[in-house]
């Protein structure tokens, strides 16, 4: 019940925000290339929606391959570094190096190398996906409260053995974390890619509506975009909860993401 | 201590030994390759050649540095500004913080970054929309990471200040503020960086100016020595944003625990 009353805050707020935003394109005749009302918005989704969608399970195809291929890198790369303590001081400096740099400019690049297809846009997405899912799994798989390595090792318990009943079990909320910010960057990694050069997906139609003055067509757009972003996101969550129901992470508040 | 620190520093030049010499193995590796496959400069140039444009075109480079810095620097006061102002009355009042925190917390979810080509609608290909392009996104980890530093207290620090019948005024400047100090610069840092790649990608969208635009301009002309180059001053350009607010935040808050920890974790695009 609380839960129902405490969303009609930000709910009422949306629905205050749609009718003013609504009447004033009404009352001051705004134009519609600069400000079409939400009415029009919708309306454009419902009419075009085939269209939009065609366009949405590009950019979905893109993200979903750039976020798997990061997924697949990432576990070996991070088992590596807390398996051996060489590659940790190798590896893990670039990382923390790289986190801190735009790797969107990249993106221009791998449109030169491997053109205008789908590639360089899976690559984007790969880039901007890999590293907060490689640094949670990293810290998840390493960073064991020292009770309970002493625990296992008075057992006797394997290196290996260790690895899959601690170590593994510890990485899962962390990987979680970052596997929803690597979702929502995966997303922003496709998006980009379609910004730089490409005839097909969200990112592109953003430019087309753009360079038409379409700007119905530019929020219709953008709604479907936001809705793909809290889309992938909310299976991420998902998966989450099922994989980990055990955990006392579960029971937290909703943790804060920034992504851009 | 001065034994401390000189251990400490040799540690540290010990472990910096890997990724240099890993890097230096790497950059040797591209040369070769480069030299022995003969890989055409407008494929891939070697390092040589990068560092040779860069110098090259060092002008060309500090002149669009300069238009980026600008309006990254705007964009992230604007968001600093802002973000006090909204952060201050969020903690205030109980009725705005229920109804902008979701909503905030909701967009935090969202590809922001694919509203920007609307600025460029809205407000031209002048500066203004890559301003405000990287205050919209710099403004979010700001504001909620202020929102949580002023908010959440210690519940015995507000029992203490109670107690000892402080006004709701002086228990904001005495403790909610201190408290709310090493959460903003967490937000600065991300907020820094955002802001930057807010305004790059403002330049890739439509512009005339920046390092963006110049990216944009060495793509269209197959100038991968070019990109190469400016790759390396967005590169140094954020660390330096970084290093700059790390090092004012050792100076405004050294007396805090959370200067003692390592690196943070950023993810940015």
């Amino acid at each position: 019940m609380s839960k129902f009353k405490d969303a009609l805050y930000p709910l009422g707020a949306a629905l205050g925000l749609l009718v003013i935003w609504q009447g004033s394109v009404y009352v001051f005749s705004i134009p519609d290339y600069l400000l079409p009302g939400p009415i029009l918005v919708i309306g454009e989704i419902f009419s075009r929606w085939s269209f939009l969608l065609d366009h949405a399970l590009v950019t979905l195809y893109e993200t979903g391959v750039g976020f798997g291929a990061a997924i697949l890198f990432a576990i070996p790369i991070s088992v590596a570094v807390v398996w051996w303590k060489p590659v940790e001081k190798t590896v893990m400096p670039f990382m923390v190096f790289l986190q801190t740099i735009p790797k969107i400019a990249v993106a221009p690049l791998f449109i030169i190398w491997f053109g205008f297809g789908y590639f360089p846009k899976m690559l984007t997405s790969f880039l901007l996906a890999y590293f907060p899912i490689v640094i949670e799994l990293i810290t998840g798989l390493r960073d064991i409260e020292p009770e309970v390595l002493d625990l296992s090792k008075s057992m006797s318990a394997k290196p290996l053995q260790t690895f899959i009943k601690i170590r593994i079990p510890n990485s899962l909320p962390y990987m979680f974390n970052g596997l929803k910010l690597g979702a929502l960057l995966a997303l922003v990694g496709a998006v980009i890619g379609e910004f730089l050069g490409s005839s097909k997906g969200l990112g592109f139609l953003v430019i087309y509506a753009n360079d038409r003055l379409d700007t119905t067509l530019l929020f219709a757009d953008l709604v479907v975009l936001l809705l793909l972003g809290k889309l992938t996101f909310s299976v991420v969550e998902w998966v989450e909860r099922y994989a980990i129901s055990w955990h006392v992470v579960m029971r937290e508040k909703e943790k804060i993401m920034f992504s851009t | 201590m001065a034994e401390n620190r000189a251990i400490r520093w040799n540690a540290r030049i010990k472990d910096s030994i890997y990724p240099i010499a890993t890097t230096f193995a790497i950059l040797v590796f591209w040369q070769l390759a480069i030299v022995l496959f003969s890989v055409p400069d407008f494929i891939l140039p070697g390092p040589l050649v990068i560092i040779k444009a860069f110098f090259g075109h060092l002008g060309l480079l500090y002149q669009h540095t300069l238009v980026t810095v600008y309006e990254t620097l705007a964009g992230l006061m604007l968001a600093v500004v802002f973000s006090i102002f909204v952060s201050i009355v969020i903690v205030w009042s109980r009725g705005v913080e229920k109804t902008l925190v979701p909503l905030m917390v909701f967009l935090q979810t969202t590809p922001k970054i694919a509203i920007a080509p609307l600025f460029i609608v809205w407000f031209g290909f002048g500066y203004t929309p890559k301003i405000i392009i990287s205050f919209w996104l710099a403004y979010f980890p700001i504001v909620l990471a202020m929102t949580t530093g002023l908010r959440d207290i210690q519940p015995e620090m507000i029992d203490l200040t109670k107690s000892m019948s402080a006004t709701t005024w002086q228990t904001f400047i005495k403790v909610r503020i201190p408290n709310s100090l090493p959460h903003f610069f967490s937000g600065l840092k991300l907020g820094g960086l955002v802001a930057m790649l807010g305004s790059i990608t403002g330049e890739f969208v439509g512009s005339d100016a920046g390092l963006g635009y110049l990216i944009t301009m060495a793509n269209h002309n197959n100038d991968v020595k070019l990109l190469f180059s400016v790759l390396i001053v967005l590169v140094l350009l954020g660390r330096l944003i970084y290093g700059a607010t790390v090092l004012t935040e050792r100076r405004a808050i050294s007396w805090h625990v959370v200067l003692r920890a390592e690196e943070e974790k950023f993810f940015t695009a």
